[in-house]
């Protein structure tokens, strides 16, 4: 397939997900590029870019909607701005493996909570 | 002002590249009672100042490819309005069954990558000896 239009369908199918389900665009962007021959670090590193913009389309979406409460959500900004800057730092410093377990196993039993 | 706390939690995982949003919206569901279509807003939200600090330390070590990612942005920015659309249109208690199943098939996903990865040294390590 030609790499324009599989690009295309990357930005379309990631933008899709990361409005619908607010989350998880990224992931998609990275197994896109991976799938079409980009290294892992700069697959993810990519991922970043673009989608920050495609979050930010988003989030003024749901603020223009009317869904998003302001306080509660300044407050959350806050804390993942600190957070963030945290966990840049504990980067490499911390076992990351054992943290991805752990998330990875969080995702799960909240997945199956969520249904129930 | 409690929401500062998970938005932490969030920003670590999510400053040390594992991707914290989709974590994030059960929280805010389960445990603050928010809506479906609310958590999914605020978690957009709140990752925008943590990208923007990531980004900028990526732009410096120059890994960012210029070209495809201006395509995918485009095409990813009119995406993510038809995403909120359909969000909106499906509406709050089939988009939650639709996100739980999102957020299993992610999780499995994960452990498969890892499976994959382990396999992948182990043969290396092997070819290596002889």
């Amino acid at each position: 397939m030609n790499k324009k239009i599989k690009m295309a369908a990357v930005g379309i199918v990631s933008g899709i997900i990361a409005g619908l389900l607010g989350s998880g665009g990224g992931i998609a962007v990275v197994e896109g590029l991976e799938r079409s021959g980009t290294e892992e670090r700069r697959a993810h590193a990519t991922s970043l870019a673009v989608i920050f913009p495609i979050s930010a389309v988003s989030a003024v979406m749901y603020g223009i909607g009317g869904h998003v409460p302001l306080f509660d959500t300044l407050w959350l900004c806050g804390g993942a701005a600190l957070g963030g800057i945290a966990g840049a730092f504990l980067l490499g410093r911390v076992g990351a493996r054992l943290l991805n377990n752990i998330f990875t196993l969080l995702m799960l039993i909240s997945g199956v909570w969520m249904l129930l | 002002m409690i929401h500062a706390l998970p938005g932490a939690v969030f920003g670590i995982i999510g400053g040390m590249g594992l991707g914290g949003g989709i974590v994030l919206i059960p929280v805010l569901t389960l445990f603050m009672g928010k809506t479906q279509l609310a958590a999914q807003g605020m978690t957009l939200f709140a990752y925008l100042p943590m990208a923007a600090c990531a980004l900028c330390l990526h732009i410096r070590g120059k890994k960012v490819k210029a070209a495809p990612a201006a395509s995918i942005t485009l095409f990813g920015c009119a995406g993510g309005a038809a995403g909120y659309f359909l969000a909106f249109i499906i509406g709050g208690d089939i988009l939650r069954a639709v996100f739980a199943t999102f957020l299993i098939l992610t999780a499995l996903l994960r452990v498969w990558r890892h499976e994959l990865c382990k396999k992948a040294r182990h043969n290396a390590t092997r070819r290596q000896k002889q």
